[in-house]
């Protein structure tokens, strides 16, 4: 499993979790627990967004630079 | 094309009378089949003058193809297509079926919530949304998805189909392809749930309920919907974000709420055609990465000639929708 794939295998995880856990903490009126689910909530939509800003000048192992194929203007430019 | 299109929106367009989950897949399966005595047509069979080169057609496209025998029989290719078909139309079309199964629902609860403007909404419960899983889409692909792997697993299509050593298996295979796509899809979800239940489509409903005529606001709820599909490059996506404020606007302005629906999903698929993410995509596919600016160049004036027809033929809707005596604002 890549790195990016890890990170977005646990962001999926903690969005996931992250409703239930805030639903059982506000119904039962226990602020630690949405606190938590809250927390899981953020953390989980931040990594995505953070890895990628992080490693944007880093070149992805799991995705080879492209090869630039000539112009082709027969295919646009019609 | 046309005829494709003709088979896709006519058939969707009586089958939404019948039951709506069905209206997509139905007249796509029509279509798909239709495709094969259209290839036949002797009109198809040879290239239009007209294209000169094509990058997916060059030799140099695939220097090295690889042959292969058929994993399996045409007529079993269908199976699962066949299994979606019979088992969405079973479920969804027999009613007492269909009934027994939707007492079943799942959802969660949540309390009262009250904003600083003072919205509120009422407390959830037993359930927020809920839905029923037994009639749901989602269900009917998953044990469609399961009977067809078992049947060809039991037939062995997957060891002949796949090269010695690079069998990766069901799961790390899900994984990887549904993960990614699964990432953005819910966090968009809960965002477009949290702006609905906290009362923020209602705030920016209101405002702009406050500043634009119905007409007006019937011309553009389209651009909306283009807006949407700009920003997150995916039609659903612009539909999951906006269509609640939509709703909420054409309430406002006494508005059909399902014409201005309709004009908010149409821009989101005429929005598709601009997003970068769409073009770099398409760029990719075709071989010709680096040229996404001219892709956009030559798509951008058909949105925008589609986003305007659109918009006009929103006004139409509404104004020959609208009940006479209702209350447009």
């Amino acid at each position: 499993m890549t790195d990016r794939l890890t990170a977005l295998s646990i962001a999926l995880v903690l969005l996931l979790l992250s409703v239930p856990i805030i639903s059982l903490g506000t119904t039962n009126g226990q602020p630690a627990v949405w606190g938590l689910g809250l927390a899981a909530l953020g953390l989980g939509a931040l990594i995505p967004p953070a890895r990628r800003l992080y490693l944007a000048n880093q070149p992805s192992p799991d995705k080879p630079p492209q090869k630039q194929v000539r112009r082709c203007p027969g295919v646009l430019m019609q | 094309m046309l005829i494709i299109a003709a088979i896709q929106a006519g058939g969707q367009a009586i089958l939404t009378l019948v039951d709506p989950v069905l209206s997509n897949f139905v007249p796509a399966t029509v279509a798909l089949i239709a495709l094969y005595p259209l290839s036949r047509w002797s009109r198809f069979a040879e290239l239009p003058a007209t294209i000169k080169d094509r990058p997916a057609m060059r030799n140099d496209f695939n220097p090295k193809p690889v042959e292969r025998a058929m994993p399996m029989s045409f007529g079993m290719s269908f199976v699962p297509y066949a299994l979606l078909t019979a088992l969405t139309i079973a479920v969804l079309v027999i009613g007492p079926v269909k009934e027994i199964l939707g007492t079943l629902s799942v959802g969660l609860p949540f309390p009262a919530v009250s904003t600083g403007y003072g919205i509120v909404r009422q407390a959830a419960e037993p359930y927020y949304a809920p839905f029923a899983p037994l009639t749901h889409p989602g269900t009917f692909l998953l044990v469609t998805t399961v009977i067809t792997w078992l049947i060809y697993q039991r037939r062995g299509f997957y060891q002949s189909a796949s090269e010695p050593g690079k069998n990766a298996g069901v799961v790390p295979a899900l994984i990887k392809d549904a993960v990614p796509a699964s990432v953005p899809v819910i966090a968009f979800l809960i965002m477009a749930q949290i702006m609905n239940h906290s009362g923020q489509n209602d705030v920016l409903a209101l405002g702009i309920a406050a500043v634009a005529p119905a007409y007006a606001f019937a011309f553009v709820s389209s651009s909306i919907g283009v807006l949407g599909a700009f920003m997150t490059s995916s039609s659903t996506s612009s539909n999951v974000l906006f269509s609640d404020l939509q709703h909420a606007v054409a309430k406002l302005k006494g508005l059909p709420a399902a014409s201005i629906i309709a004009a908010q999903s149409a821009g989101g698929a005429i929005g598709n055609a601009i997003a970068p993410a769409n073009v770099v995509l398409g760029a990719s596919t075709a071989g010709i990465s680096g040229q996404e600016g001219d892709i956009i160049r030559k798509t951008l004036p058909w949105t925008i000639i589609a986003l305007l027809l659109t918009g006009v033929a929103t006004m139409l809707l509404v104004f020959f929708t609208v009940d006479p005596g209702g209350s447009i604002q």
